[in-house]
């Protein structure tokens, strides 16, 4: 890898081939036979740490001081991390959060001390977090990677102008199954609510822990807009959920990735990154759908906290992840399109690519979410099921 | 005939100034992050969830939040609550009593630090880490499922995991070093001699337990239930980890209003709602215990005139 030239689409593979093997997902790591596997995979992280992959974004020296990010689970690489670590002598903290509600109650709860430095938010909540005071204006001049963004990513109505957010990468939602399991092959998702009532699947079904996002099951299902506001429309889907959903659910898990590759559940709504993660393991016995006939579009932003107590660290961090090395290593980690210009072309050969890069008949399905008056309703919907659910 | 087991009472020394004085610090400890959170939570109850930014609106304070957290929805997860928290209580008791009682009056006094050690040793490790480590023992792919899927105890993968009977595992094994300790310290302070007397005087071993044994160790299973019953019913790392969907319990709720409502007043209503139900217990089964100590010593009174 060179430390200079922008990567060639040899160097590019060769990083892309090490960071796959060096990936250790829980369950590989229960079925490590013994101590000379683990201290091999230990040595493999600690060989790629010493990377020179900060250097092609430069500036990123002697800062020092710790960073603290807030961000989803499994969202950056921690090799991506250890490397920017080593060549800006800060000290990174991952904290992490399962759903935008739950971040915003934190940071606003904490009223200015809440000690992290950038968070992780997606677009439809920049405006509440804008108006709430929690997040600073970006200072673009350090991040000069920002060219590197593919303008389609840019300017978004949440946050025209760039002024707080950049891209950090987009995904959509579907569901991820274990098809030893369900006994057919699961198309839309009025399969997922008619199946999780079949033998075997019952019990073991998820669904994500994000408000927005159950009641969307139904709207999308029935193919209406989910950013509805008419209380009736909300009050049938809480019904559905009520009786479809929640008899079978096994748990509200925003990530179950892990829980189907330890053979907890069955059947789950998933991120699309993360179903990437159950596939990769084993792409014969799990298998992917696309929510149909609808499902949703989300983008979730770099932004930096008003009480940030090292914006330093947290601009080169953002404008080094913005770099394309790093962030090829990204989407490679993640399973997300991080929508930086010619990233789908810089990685044709990566490993479940159709989970990260969707066709344009697919990305016509999903519709972007809001956040409107509807939005105490879906958390006090989501609050009700998980009571019904426990009893 | 219990009280010669104890050690008589001195003359009570009157409380002095200075007494005041070193309770300072603790006071002032509990009046700034236990007594006025504890108010500000019970004021908070009385609020709505504020339009504009704030955490709660005081402008027309009411009980709706109660009525709220009273209805059909949450009422189930205080049940199931109370049951876990009690069944959980039972089970610690249960299992803690054999071992506090072998290491008090069994195990040789040069072993007892290394028993109890050994018994406090998992607390060193972070209690989150523990309960995580449970997701991996019980996985359906892991080694103990294997076993008994292998020898045909069960059929198929093991399917503990978020379930209630987990979330009673885990508590089982978070909470048994609190159970123990308060136990053993009692049993432990039982004078050997005294079963030795008993056994002397023609007792049987049940007859010595009962009479001898028992009956100084009970301040200690008060301690030991109430260590563990106030935490219990507060619980929310333990069904977090290992409850799913099912294993719900009313710390869960609080959190979530807390967190991804921003609900604040129907959190603290529910939070008040959850110490008020935690003293109900208590007095309900203190009020129990007392009546029946009461009964069972007039029936044993010995009429010492006739």
């Amino acid at each position: 890898v060179s430390r200079t030239t922008p990567p060639s689409g040899d160097g590019l593979r060769i990083l892309l081939d090490r960071a796959s093997a060096s990936r250790l997902t829980r369950r590989r790591f229960l079925g490590l036979a013994g101590a000379g596997a683990l201290l091999a995979a230990c040595g493999d992280g600690g060989n790629t740490a010493d990377s020179p992959l900060g250097s092609g974004s430069g500036g990123a020296t002697d800062i020092g001081g710790k960073l603290n990010i807030y961000t989803w689970a499994t969202y950056t690489d921690p090799e991506v991390v250890s490397a920017f670590s080593t060549s800006s002598g800060v000290q990174v903290a991952l904290d992490i959060y399962d759903s935008n509600e739950a971040a915003i109650a934190k940071l606003e709860l904490a009223a200015g001390s809440s000690g992290y430095d950038i968070v992780v938010p997606t677009g439809v909540f920049i405006p509440q977090m804008v108006s709430k005071g929690l997040l600073q204006k970006l200072d673009k001049s350090k991040l000069p990677n920002l060219a590197n963004v593919d303008p389609v990513y840019l300017d978004q109505p949440w946050d025209p102008g760039n002024e707080y957010s950049v891209c950090k990468d987009w995904g959509t939602t579907g569901i991820v199954y274990d098809r030893q399991i369900v006994p057919e092959p699961v198309t839309n998702w009025a399969d997922y609510l008619r199946l999780a009532a079949a033998p075997k699947v019952s019990g073991m079904v998820t669904a994500l822990a994000v408000p927005g996002d159950l009641t969307g099951i139904v709207f999308w299902r029935d193919d209406i807009d989910w950013t509805t506001t008419d209380p009736a429309d909300l009050d049938r889907a809480e019904q559905i959920l009520l009786a479809e959903l929640v008899p079978h659910l096994k748990a509200f898990d925003s990530f179950p990735s892990t829980g189907m590759l330890e053979g907890s559940y069955a059947m789950s709504q998933v991120f699309s990154g993360d179903a990437r993660v159950v596939l990769l393991e084993d792409p014969e016995r799990y298998a992917w759908q696309l929510g149909a006939p609808k499902t949703e579009l989300w983008m979730d932003n770099w932004t930096v906290t008003a009480d940030a107590a090292n914006t330093e660290a947290a601009y080169a961090f953002i404008n080094e992840v913005l770099s394309p090395e790093v962030s090829a290593r990204e989407v490679n980690f993640h399973g997300y399109n991080t929508g930086l210009t010619g990233i789908e072309d810089a990685l044709p050969d990566i490993e479940q690519g159709e989970l990260v890069f969707f066709t344009d008949e697919e990305v016509a399905t999903m519709v972007p979410g809001a956040v409107n008056e509807a939005q105490d309703r879906l958390v006090e919907i989501l609050n009700n099921l998980r009571a019904a659910a426990g009893g | 005939v219990t009280s010669l087991a104890l050690p008589a009472p001195g003359p009570r020394a009157r409380p002095r100034r200075s007494g005041a004085l070193t309770a300072l610090p603790s006071g002032v400890w509990y009046l700034a992050f236990f007594l006025l959170p504890l108010a500000a939570i019970v004021l908070y109850s009385f609020g709505a969830k504020p339009v504009g930014p704030g955490v709660v609106d005081l402008s027309a304070p009411s009980t709706a939040n109660y009525s709220a957290v009273l209805s059909e929805t949450f009422t189930s997860t205080f049940r199931q609550t109370v049951q876990t928290s009690a069944l959980s209580t039972v089970l610690l008791l249960v299992v803690a009593f054999p071992v506090a009682y072998y290491a008090a009056t069994r195990v040789p006094p040069r072993w007892r630090p290394l028993l109890l050690g050994l018994i406090i040793v998992p607390f060193w490790t972070s209690f989150l880490l523990r309960t995580f480590a449970w997701r991996i023992i019980l996985s359906p792919l892991g080694p103990i499922s294997e076993g008994l899927d292998g020898l045909g105890i069960i059929n198929g993968p093991l399917a503990v995991l978020d379930t209630r009977a987990a979330v009673q595992l885990g508590l089982l094994y978070n909470y048994l070093p609190l159970m123990i300790f308060p136990l053993f310290v009692a049993l432990d302070r039982v004078d050997p001699s005294l079963r030795e007397a008993a056994k002397d005087l023609g007792a049987g071993r049940i007859r010595t337990f009962l009479t001898v044994t028992a009956p100084p160790a009970l301040p200690g299973v008060v301690a030991g239930v109430l260590l563990v019953f106030i935490p219990l019913m507060g619980e929310y790392v333990t069904p977090t980890v290992l409850g799913g969907a099912k294993g719900l319990m009313v710390g869960n709720l609080v959190a979530s209003q807390f967190l991804e409502a921003q609900n604040v007043p129907l959190g603290s209503a529910m939070a008040v709602v959850l110490v008020g139900l935690t003293l109900a217990v208590i007095g309900v089964v203190a009020g129990v215990c007392l009546l029946a100590r009461t009964l069972v010593r007039r029936a044993r009174a010995v009429e010492l005139v006739s």
